[in-house]
């Protein structure tokens, strides 16, 4: 049976995220950026972001255009031509941040601006 | 009470426990903690610490992967911040969930000094055990420790299956010891708790080993790749020995600054304490602290 199996071993869930009514605030430049990487997909297709541990400075922002997985346990927010989800559980980290578009000779890529961290690490992902 | 070195012996600890559980667990884990767990096998055990991004120890665990699920035996005292941590920086389409574990789940830590006896009491072969390395036996997990003074085992066992295992350790006549002479035995031992390791440095604490410079990026990362390449610190994790009492706090040492003692025990006109030095050009064997001579022995992690 082993030490984590049997009957009646039930433990209780971790479960301590606030909840927040979410607001992001992108420019214009990287609703561009989106758009271009919607690439036609905007009808069947949303942009997560998302946060999650790691990077020097506690949390690392995530990124992703997937198939719209429904409300289920997300905030939507529509920007326009497309929506954008951030789950419940990150809605505290991740309210109120602004999203940009920096186009440089060395690479560019989205800059996240987060009010609610309280320092963020040289590269830009991280932040705690 | 005596201060001699703990001999067959064993304490009922009272950590918390975690069960993370799900194909990505270690993975979460794993990003949080300055030591790399990743490549540890099933029924494997380690310690690891987390850091906060100053690269100062928040907390301080052992764990245990065990048939694809990840079992976390931390401080108490830190357990808010750390399931915390772990609850907010899962990302929402990883597989992994945190149970609580406390009062399910103990770990109860076995002292010996004539082990191969004592031990081969729960069909385990104490000297052929590697260290560190799980071995399952009905609904207990046993694990050999590295210890400098004798030999331990730790058990983790279910909360129903305690009294059992009591009686099995009473009836190879290991006595139960009580919370102050825990206290007394890890002191000896020079293990620390969280409140010796909080706020300190990994190197600090004789803990390098526990980080691991080539994982990536982790909360604190930085700065521990940056002592790394300075190769030294300035201050130390070490034992006192001594015939007057000494206090937890801060003293001042005659001719070369100060310690901060964060454990000590007096009995019997001897001092036994564990503190953070800061050390001078050449560390002494003896220190004067506040006008009382102590022997000093820096400590690091076995």
């Amino acid at each position: 049976m082993g030490i984590l199996g049997g009957e009646g071993f039930s433990l209780p869930v971790v479960t301590e995220t606030e909840v927040v009514d979410v607001e992001l605030n992108f420019t214009e430049a990287a609703i561009g950026a989106l758009r271009q990487n919607m690439s036609g997909d905007e009808e069947s297709h949303v942009l997560v972001i998302s946060a999650q541990s790691g990077g020097c400075s506690g949390y690392l922002y995530d990124m992703k255009i997937i198939e719209d997985p429904g409300d289920d346990g997300f905030q939507r927010i529509d920007i326009g031509d497309f929506d954008v989800l951030v789950h419940n559980t990150d809605s505290s980290m991740l309210n109120g941040i602004n999203i940009d578009f920096k186009e440089t000779l060395m690479g560019g890529g989205f800059q996240i601006e987060n009010p609610n961290a309280d320092r963020s690490c040289g590269c830009g992902q991280s932040f705690g | 009470m005596s201060l001699s070195n703990p001999r067959s012996e064993y304490f009922v600890r009272a950590d918390a426990v975690t069960l993370i559980q799900g194909g990505d667990s270690l993975n979460v884990l794993d990003r949080i903690v300055s030591t790399n767990i990743l490549d540890m096998p099933n029924l494997a055990s380690r310690d690891a610490l987390f850091c906060d991004y100053n690269g100062r120890i928040c907390d301080y665990g052992t764990v245990y992967t065990i048939s694809g699920k990840v079992l976390l035996i931390s401080s108490a005292a830190q357990h808010d911040i750390t399931r915390r941590t772990l609850v907010d920086g899962t990302s929402w389409d990883e597989d992994c969930e945190i149970l609580n574990a406390d009062n399910a789940i103990f770990r109860i830590s076995i002292f010996s000094t004539d082990s191969h006896d004592k031990f081969s009491g729960f069909g385990i072969n104490f000297h052929s055990a590697e260290a560190n390395q799980l071995i399952e036996s009905g609904d207990h997990l046993f694990v050999k420790r590295e210890s400098s003074f004798c030999d331990r085992l730790d058990i983790l066992v279910k909360s129903d299956n305690v009294n059992s295992i009591k009686s099995i350790l009473s009836g190879l006549d290991f006595v139960e010891m009580d919370s102050e002479r825990w206290e007394i035995c890890r002191i000896i031992l020079g293990d620390p708790t969280i409140n010796d390791a909080l706020g300190n440095l990994p190197e600090e604490m004789g803990m390098g080993t526990l980080v691991s410079n080539d994982k990536g990026c982790y909360p604190g990362q930085e700065v521990h790749a940056r002592i790394e390449s300075r190769g030294r610190t300035i201050k130390n994790f070490c034992r006192l020995t001594g015939n007057s009492p000494l206090e937890v706090g801060k003293h001042s040492i005659t001719d070369s600054g100060s310690i901060s003692v964060s454990s000590s025990i007096s009995i019997d006109g001897i001092t036994h304490a564990l503190a953070m030095i800061r050390l001078g050009e050449s560390p002494k064997e003896v220190v004067q602290i506040d006008g009382d001579d102590f022997s000093m022995e820096l400590l690091s992690y076995p």
